[in-house]
């Protein structure tokens, strides 16, 4: 059986993706579990970091899934004429939540009738790790924004914080691999990279682009889906 | 827009795991729900639904055994259990593409991924309860059979929330095609198409074309959302069908398999391509699409004996390719099946019909008995029924012979005995004998006509009238009733002709 390298590349796979949803869940449990625990006022704030540490441990895993379905190219983007402002909206206020740092801020900066062709789920996953990333690095605020350019739809994200590496920045450069030292992945940006060429129409495709905010003096992403 | 008040709704949670079930619950008192009804499966949650009217499902996808969450939401827009207002929502851990297709073509109203916080789901429930508001003037007069009024309430909602165009649309697209007006439902989905290419309108176009009657336009259609989005699986379901109707039934047959290919668990296209297969005499392909629409149908409201019959029929075909072993396991695998059939289905005619099939599977796998017993529950069955099918009759009266030749005899020598039997009732015992004595020669004589046979030569013999080699004769007929198994009334006769013939001799 699965002699062949093809099939033992899909059983990998099939491994992979099994062990990375069960991991997924378990955080999903650990979420639930925690959310329910009974505490006094004193060990509330640390049951709700040990919370959002859980959660964030979910959404990685989402990403990872997410990238796991986009490479492998068989199904396509459910694709839709979508308002863009309610998910700017959903994300700014679960990194809110999720931030142990209250003096940070997010702010969303979008018109209400903001619509848009783009897979709902894809962008949403893509943002949220975004602005994780952000809040991560940021000192005092984050900003989420959208709005139309030549037809095209502009999604940013941008803070205050020390800006991208050097080596980052622009549309072409490479995503680094791993770095754990630095508490960097580089999933999160392979994952918007991935979501932005996945959105494509008469040829024209997605692209991301990272780069310093004129306004925050941090680091700016920008999603642009044609 | 008013907020979405959660005290007005009813929930019903789906869930097989306790704990899930009492999380989700305490989330849902938290948000302001008053009536939260939990259940741990899909049967449950059905007989819920079919009591209550729900605003607000919350199935997990995975239940355990029995229906998974993408059944239990099949059977929920089949038997209408759920009006258009209300949410269907599905949970999921996973997003496998067999799971995340198979539920879309039942199309819940929305996900919720796990893993989730308290304040995940109060949003994502109340962003999703906030689109059904906007969208109730158009869902409230669908549920009401309305479709004129549901039709002007889609301009309405698109004046009023602009930012639900999309859905606003889809329903007016469907709402046109319910009311037959074709044109308009075309001229809306090439004007969505103009702007970009949306599945959701790619493969309406490709049904209002269909509608039309334009078969080679709309397999055109579908096969270009198939090109553009391979996931759209109803796609594949509607080529099959155009090119059934076109009588291309290889190419419906090639339709199918890659739908299932995709989304292998809908128990409605398994069946489609039994049938379809059957027809081209594919017998694999189509014993394996019986045998799965037989086990996916086992919790569904697609569970039908037509699987269980179709795939007896189907195995039967290619019994004669197997090797004896195998024949032997397709004749076991055949009698469970007919067993299952009988148990839970409570329907005469499928009983009937599942007897009559054991008799023929019986016989072919040399149970002669136990083929004896079957054909006679499928004849005591047949003469309950007010009108048999035809058809049915049929298969009773050849169940228990091999092919029609062997019935036509059996038919002749009953018809023989009984014509015997009437001349020996009134003295004209000579004339009896020459007909049994047919009988027993078409070689399908039963017990009772061959102890008639000898009463008839032994009665002869002892007047004198008989033949000269009668002797011959009456060893014959014993032979022939030694080597059956005869039961008691039989066996009395029996002696009593034996000693009779003992005296005589």
């Amino acid at each position: 059986m699965l002699k062949d390298s093809n099939g033992r590349a899909a059983l990998q796979n099939l491994l992979t993706t099994s062990l990375l949803h069960d991991l997924k869940n378990q955080a999903h449990h650990l979420v639930l579990g925690l959310e329910s625990l009974p505490v006094d006022p004193a060990a509330r704030s640390q049951r709700d970091r040990l919370c959002h540490e859980a959660a964030t441990m979910g959404n990685r895993l989402t990403e990872v899934l997410l990238i796991l379905r986009l490479t492998e190219q068989r199904h396509g983007l459910q694709e839709d004429l979508l308002p863009v402002r309610p998910i700017l909206e959903d994300v700014a206020e679960e990194g809110q939540q999720r931030t142990i740092n209250s003096k940070l801020r997010v702010l969303v900066e979008c018109d209400a009738g903001l619509l848009h062709y783009f897979d709902g789920m894809l962008v949403e996953s893509a943002l949220r790790s975004a602005c994780d990333n952000a809040l991560r690095h940021a000192r005092s605020e984050v900003r989420l924004s959208a709005r139309n350019e030549d037809s095209d739809l502009l999604l940013v994200v941008e803070d205050d914080g020390p800006g991208f590496p050097e080596e980052l920045l622009g549309e072409e450069a490479s995503i680094p691999a791993a770095d754990p030292s630095q508490h960097r992945t580089g999933l999160g940006l392979q994952l918007a990279r991935e979501v932005a060429t996945a959105h494509h129409t008469e040829g024209r495709h997605g692209r991301l682009l990272l780069d310093v905010s004129p306004t925050l003096g941090g680091a700016r992403l920008c999603l642009r889906l044609p | 827009m008013k907020p979405v008040r959660y005290a007005d709704i009813d929930v019903l949670i789906i869930d097989d795991q306790p704990e899930a079930r009492s999380y989700t619950r305490d989330m849902l008192r938290e948000f302001g729900s008053e009536h939260v009804a939990t259940v741990s499966n899909g049967e449950e949650a059905l007989n819920m639904l079919r009591e209550r009217r729900y605003g607000l499902v919350l199935s997990d996808y995975n239940l355990g055994d029995g229906r998974d969450g993408q059944q239990v939401l099949e059977e929920v827009r089949h038997g209408g259990l759920l009006p258009q207002t209300a949410a269907y929502v599905m949970i999921t851990a996973d997003s496998s593409p067999q799971m995340v297709m198979g539920a879309l073509e039942y199309h819940p109203d929305g996900y919720i991924m796990k893993p989730y916080t308290r304040s995940d789901l109060k949003k994502r429930l109340t962003r999703l309860l906030e689109v059904k508001q906007a969208l109730a003037p158009i869902e409230e007069q669908l549920d009401a059979g309305q479709y004129q009024q549901a039709l002007a309430a889609c301009d309405q909602v698109a004046r009023r929330h602009p930012d639900q165009i999309v859905l606003a649309l889809r329903h007016k697209g469907a709402i046109l095609l319910l009311l037959h007006r074709n044109d308009d439902a075309e001229k809306l989905y090439r004007t969505v198409l103009g702007k970009r290419m949306l599945p959701w309108a790619q493969l309406g176009l490709g049904k209002t074309l269909f509608a039309q009657g334009r078969l080679d336009e709309s397999a055109d259609a579908f096969r270009t959302l198939i090109a553009e989005n391979n996931a759209y699986v109803e796609a594949h379901d509607w080529l099959a069908r155009i090119y059934a109707q076109q009588g291309k039934s290889e190419e419906a047959e090639r339709e199918l398999l890659a739908a299932i290919d995709i989304s292998p668990k809908a128990v409605k296209r398994q069946m489609e391509l039994a049938r379809v297969a059957e027809q081209n005499k594919s017998w694999t392909v189509s014993e394996k699409a019986y045998r799965r629409s037989v086990t996916l149908g086992r919790h569904s409201v697609y569970r039908n004996p037509n699987n269980y019959f179709g795939l007896i029929n189907v195995m039967d075909k290619t019994l004669d390719e197997r090797s004896s072993r195998d024949r032997k396991k397709a004749g076991d695998d055949a009698l469970r099946l007919l067993k299952e059939a009988d148990r839970i289905f409570d329907d005469r005619e499928v009983r009937c019909r599942a007897a009559a099939l054991r008799a023929r599977t019986c016989h072919t796998h040399g149970k002669t008995r136990e083929a004896e017993i079957a054909e006679q529950r499928a004849r005591d069955l047949l003469q309950k029924m007010d009108n048999p099918p035809e058809e049915l009759q049929q298969l009773v009266a050849g169940s228990g012979v091999a092919d029609a030749q062997k019935q036509a005899a059996f038919e002749k020598c009953e018809n023989l005995n009984n014509q015997g039997v009437e001349l020996f009732q009134n003295g004209r015992n000579a004339e009896a004998y020459a007909l049994f004595r047919e009988a027993v020669q078409s070689g399908q004589a039963s017990i009772a006509v061959l102890l008639n046979t000898l009463q008839a030569v032994l009665v002869l013999a002892r007047d004198g009238q008989a033949p000269g080699d009668w002797k011959q004769h009456a060893a014959e007929y014993l032979g022939m009733l030694d080597a059956m198994e005869t039961d008691s009334p039989h066996r009395a006769r029996l002696d009593k002709l034996k000693h009779m013939h003992q005296q005589l001799a």
